[in-house]
């Protein structure tokens, strides 16, 4: 590992300023134990390597800058984002998917239009939205991963009331129920873009 | 999940850090490679430790008050250089005074004096 990369996984989440800051100290920290090696007589590359080694695990400084930086609820969204991407959950996720749908094709022999494209929609959609969130939490610097998830917060939403809609005027299924479902929905994604968008600014600030 | 403060007064090493650090600055400003060093050098490389434990164990300190940080041009180099604040002075005195109570309440039992 080199100092660039060590720098790279240790201030992956942390905001930009706080980044600066971790990387000026430990690149001077650096230069002056390369220094101190090459006075015992090591060449540079010898003590550059050394040097690096002695930071120590990158992932456990990582996560100790975290616990400074980050608020807490930033550190549990991290902490759970890191988990759930190491634990290819999102993976299991969209095999399950799949799995439904050959069921769901099997099963009931009359096509119907919102259960034969329902599926690989819901599963492209939540694909997308944990692979983004992954690729947000682990690196902020892709802001363009957090800019699609805002876009694409609205458009999944009104998707999805769209086809719920259709659903019940083919069921005849009651509407009232169905309303104070969406109505839940509309509230717990309007508070998650928010919160997306607000973690956005705070990554993106200078 | 709650936020765990980095010093404290249990002074395993990991909680001992920020007191060492503390210590380390009460000879004046001095920069983390410094600090490091002098910990090192002082405890004749007894209490050794990952040096990039240090920082965010140094920025915790200036985080809650305890010292002050200022950067400095130094052959070309940018240096931050920390420095004790008086809350981070008492700080030190308080864990200076329970490291010392601790320290004679172990020696009662493994200095076979009690």
């Amino acid at each position: 590992v080199n100092l660039e990369t060590w720098l790279d996984i240790a201030t992956k989440n942390l905001a930009p300023r706080a980044a600066a800051k971790v990387h000026e100290d430990i690149t001077a920290h650096v230069e002056s134990s390369v220094e101190h090696h090459q006075l015992e007589g090591m060449n540079s590359e010898e003590a550059r390597a050394l040097a690096v080694r002695e930071l120590g695990n990158a992932i456990s400084s990582a996560k100790k800058f975290e616990s400074v930086y980050l608020t807490r609820t930033e550190l549990t969204r991290v902490t759970r984002d890191r988990e759930w991407a190491r634990s290819f959950g999102w993976i299991a996720v969209a095999f399950l998917a799949i799995l439904v749908y050959f069921i769901v094709e099997v099963l009931i022999p009359t096509r119907e239009w919102e259960l034969v494209w329902g599926q690989p929609l819901f599963l492209l959609t939540q694909v997308f939205w944990h692979g983004t969130r992954w690729f947000t939490a682990g690196n902020p610097s892709l802001h363009r991963y957090a800019k699609a998830q805002l876009v694409l917060q609205p458009i999944v939403l009104i998707g999805t009331l769209g086809s719920s809609v259709f659903f019940v005027q083919r069921y005849g299924l009651p509407s009232v129920a169905l309303m104070v479902v969406y109505a839940v929905l509309i509230v717990a994604w309007s508070v998650q873009v928010r919160r997306d968008f607000l973690r956005w600014q705070k990554l993106r600030a200078p | 999940m709650p936020r765990v403060p980095m010093y404290s007064s249990d002074m395993n090493l990991k909680g001992s850090l920020p007191t060492l650090i503390l210590e380390a600055l009460t000879r004046g400003p001095s920069h983390g490679y410094e600090i490091a060093s002098s910990i090192k050098r002082r405890s004749q490389d007894v209490l050794s430790f990952k040096e990039g434990t240090l920082y965010p164990a140094l920025h915790t300190l200036e985080r809650d008050g305890m010292v002050t940080s200022a950067t400095e041009i130094e052959t070309g180099r940018t240096r931050r250089y920390y420095q004790l604040t008086d809350k981070g002075n008492k700080h030190l005195e308080k864990s200076r005074l329970e490291w010392q109570k601790m320290s004679r309440a172990i020696d009662g039992i493994l200095g076979g004096t009690a």
